[in-house]
């Protein structure tokens, strides 16, 4: 049997992996620049 | 804690670079199988994550304390960013594989009731922001917490339970491949590693954000 060419399904699931976890660490980046914000006022 | 991301980002880099390039390909599936190793302790982390706020919210419904109020917010979290992975990994690879990116197999519809409370408590906690009605929302917040990690060993055990159409090879008496094994227990510790330096983080933005909110 023939393998299936399946690398565009594993190529869009590891990326969306790496974009949500990009994500986390942007939102925790803002989250910690507004809370800075706040304590040097 | 600067060690602790070295190791975990050293932890993580093996770990793919020994599932994506050490391990052959699986002749039936091709690539798409290697979503596995992602997939799978992503679920176990999300597991983590609800637990963790599962005992943050029964703490702090008995003592009210703002640390376990924290740690449950910071569990939740770290609850949905695994879930996300999840969700999303997942009908990718059913696509291929089952020709459906979704069906309402029982394991995948548990997984999603669990993602709805799970952004239900988001909400809610975002909803009832304010100082007076912060006690409202930890309450709300708990009780949906509780929900959703009584949900835990259903969705674990609904492949056992119904019969779906969710593969169990944790399970099957065959097994996995030694490679595949190896493989898998070397993702599981680098994603957990991962959900406690990120669960870490979002704990210490919940408490500056809980101490900025008495300062206020």
């Amino acid at each position: 049997m023939e393998m299936p060419d399946t690398y565009l399904e594993f190529s869009i699931a590891f990326l969306s992996f790496l974009a949500i976890l990009l994500g986390t660490f942007v939102y925790l980046y803002f989250r910690v620049k507004r809370l800075e914000k706040f304590y040097r006022r | 804690m600067i060690w602790f991301w070295a190791a975990c980002v050293i932890v993580n880099l093996g770990g793919f670079a020994y599932v994506l390039l050490g391990i052959p390909f699986e002749a039936s599936q091709g690539a798409v199988q290697k979503i596995f190793f992602f997939h799978v302790p992503a679920a176990f982390c999300m597991y983590a994550g609800l637990f963790a706020a599962a005992v943050g919210s029964v703490v702090y419904l008995i003592k009210k304390s703002s640390v376990a109020d924290c740690v449950a917010r910071a569990g939740m979290k770290t609850a949905f960013v695994f879930g996300l992975i999840v969700l999303t990994s997942g009908p990718l690879w059913a696509k291929p594989i089952w020709g459906v990116y979704w069906t309402w197999d029982p394991r995948l519809t548990t997984t999603f009731v669990v993602f709805l409370l799970i952004l239900g408590y988001l909400f809610a906690r975002n909803i009832f922001d304010d100082r007076q009605a912060q006690a409202r929302g930890a309450l709300v917040g708990a009780i949906l917490a509780l929900l959703a990690v009584a949900h835990v060993p259903i969705i674990h055990l609904s492949v056992k339970l119904w019969r779906g159409v969710h593969p169990s090879v944790l399970r099957n008496p065959e097994g996995l491949p030694p490679t595949y094994s190896l493989g898998l227990q070397i993702m599981i510790l680098a994603f957990f590693l991962l959900a406690f330096g990120l669960g870490y983080l979002f704990y210490q933005t919940e408490k500056g954000e809980e101490a900025s909110h008495g300062n206020a």
